[in-house]
């Protein structure tokens, strides 16, 4: 979705990085058996994040499998099960409900390309709009309230956060557990308000020079299109708020084999990205470019 | 009832001392400080209480005290905040809500209860532009000023728990892991 969600590799075991790579390459995997190879594009380190907090129950041995991306050696990747099926269904309604949502508002070109991207992938979207139709009609009615906010300008960015964390919260309802859904709904609510948040931020100078909506400018007053020191400050302190209630969320789980991956991801990983888009760091350092 | 070594997180015969010490982590973590207008307090307390279980039954009776007990937050506040107090503390937020907004006289007590319910929301910006005013509005107030200097971390400090943020989160460092990242399906391992 945005590729914020990441572990801190140099926090985290030779073990747990080999797990977090077989997961990735698993769902890559689970994704083309699901919905043929064009649907392995769609791999992200955001589900697989979401792959491990669903997992619950014994570990899983990784099987060897085919890579085409290094097709000369077999790579280690989880099975699929439950869960994974799950997290590619869900890969496949996000991506989907974001190029939806980038026809709306972002340039001509990128348009053109949104559009032809759905084509594509048309038919898996219907597959797994009928295997997920709790979910998808809650991304479908949350989106819809969402581009309603920001069409009325919504001065308040918690509610405008609220779409989009409500929509992430429904990925919990692959429980039934009532305290498990709970939970791990709170959680995924707060990873979903920091994401449209941190998005926020990182897109405020673009936003504010082709006019698009984005809640930072309605609400606070900028100075030369950013916000000053003292609304950053402030501005963090709130992100990070959500930070903690994930983290507060975690901790009333019960412990599962992968629980450090988790711990990486929530208490090194977002506040390193969160930190890295605020000083203009993420894109530029981060992915070389 | 569960294992009490395995609620406390150490091996069957560890010492006095390690039951002890990994109590206290433990009651540290939990604590209902922590999770103060959390929609989860209410597993945050069962946890709390699994583990003075625990530690009661290791120290034969021992001396944990009641900390889950006497945080007992069910007081008696009257008039029509009290209400409102009450319907918060029910889970009711949009009954709430509305009969906060019905009340013209808007008192620091008032601003500390829109907060709260906003946090009860995970609405932490708004909560913490409440606390803010409840807090200028009446600075003796010992709960408002908790409130609004823990806004910023929504009452959970997750950089005390057991990950303290030891510095070195410098650039580099995230540079290399999203480099690292970028091998992750490149990698041949």
């Amino acid at each position: 979705m945005f590729g914020y969600v990441l572990p801190r590799r140099d926090k985290l075991s030779e073990k747990d990085t080999a797990r977090y790579r077989a997961a990735y390459c698993g769902l890559c995997r689970c994704l083309k058996e699901r919905y043929g190879f064009r649907a392995r594009f769609l791999v992200s380190y955001d589900m697989t994040f979401l792959y491990f907090l669903l997992q619950e129950g014994e570990v899983k041995q990784p099987l060897r499998c085919f890579c085409p991306a290094r097709p000369i050696c077999k790579k280690d990747c989880l099975p699929p099960d439950g869960v994974m099926d799950y997290a590619a269904d869900l890969s496949i309604l996000l991506s989907c409900w974001k190029l939806r949502d980038a026809q709306r508002d972002d340039g001509f070109s990128r348009r053109l390309a949104a559009k032809l991207c759905l084509r594509l992938y048309k038919k898996p979207f219907e597959k797994a709009a009928a295997l997920r139709n709790n979910e998808n009609s809650v991304f479908s009615e949350q989106l819809a309230r969402l581009n309603t906010l920001e069409d009325k300008h919504c001065e308040s960015i918690d509610r405008a956060a609220d779409a989009f964390a409500s929509l992430l919260k429904a990925c919990a309802g692959y429980h039934t557990d009532e305290t498990l859904r709970r939970t791990k709904g709170l959680l995924l609510y707060h990873v979903g308000r920091f994401l449209y948040l941190t998005d926020a931020l990182e897109d405020l100078p673009k936003d504010n020079k082709s006019g698009a909506y984005n809640p930072l400018r309605y609400r606070y007053a900028l100075q030369d299109g950013k916000l000053t020191q003292t609304d950053q400050t402030q501005f963090l302190e709130t992100v990070d708020a959500s930070i903690s209630m994930a983290a507060s969320a975690l901790e009333l789980l019960p412990e599962t084999a992968d629980r450090e991956i988790l711990r990486n991801i929530i208490y090194y990983g977002l506040p390193a990205v969160l930190k890295s888009v605020a000083d203009g760091s993420f894109r530029k350092r981060g992915k070389g470019k | 009832m569960k294992d009490p070594y395995e609620v406390l997180g150490v091996p069957h015969g560890a010492s006095e001392e390690e039951i002890k010490k990994a109590y206290r982590d433990l009651a540290r973590k939990y604590h209902p400080d922590n999770y103060a207008n959390n929609p989860l307090a209410d597993l945050a307390q069962e946890k709390m209480k699994e583990i003075n279980e625990a530690y009661d039954t290791l120290t034969k009776g021992g001396s944990s005290g009641s900390s889950s007990s006497s945080y007992d937050s069910s007081s008696s506040y009257g008039g029509s905040l009290g209400e409102v107090r009450r319907l918060i503390q029910l889970g009711d937020l949009d009954a709430a809500e509305a009969k906060l907004n019905g009340i013209s006289n808007h008192n620091a007590e008032w601003y500390y209860l829109r907060g709260v319910i906003a946090q009860r929301r995970g609405w932490m910006d708004e909560a913490a532009q409440n606390f803010r005013i409840a807090s200028s509005m009446d600075p003796g107030n010992y709960e408002y000023r908790r409130a609004a200097g823990t806004a910023g971390n929504g009452g959970y400090t997750y950089r005390q728990t057991q990950y303290d943020n030891n510095g070195s989160d410098d650039l580099c460092n995230l540079c290399s892991t999203l480099m690292c990242l970028n091998c992750l399906c490149n990698g041949c391992r």
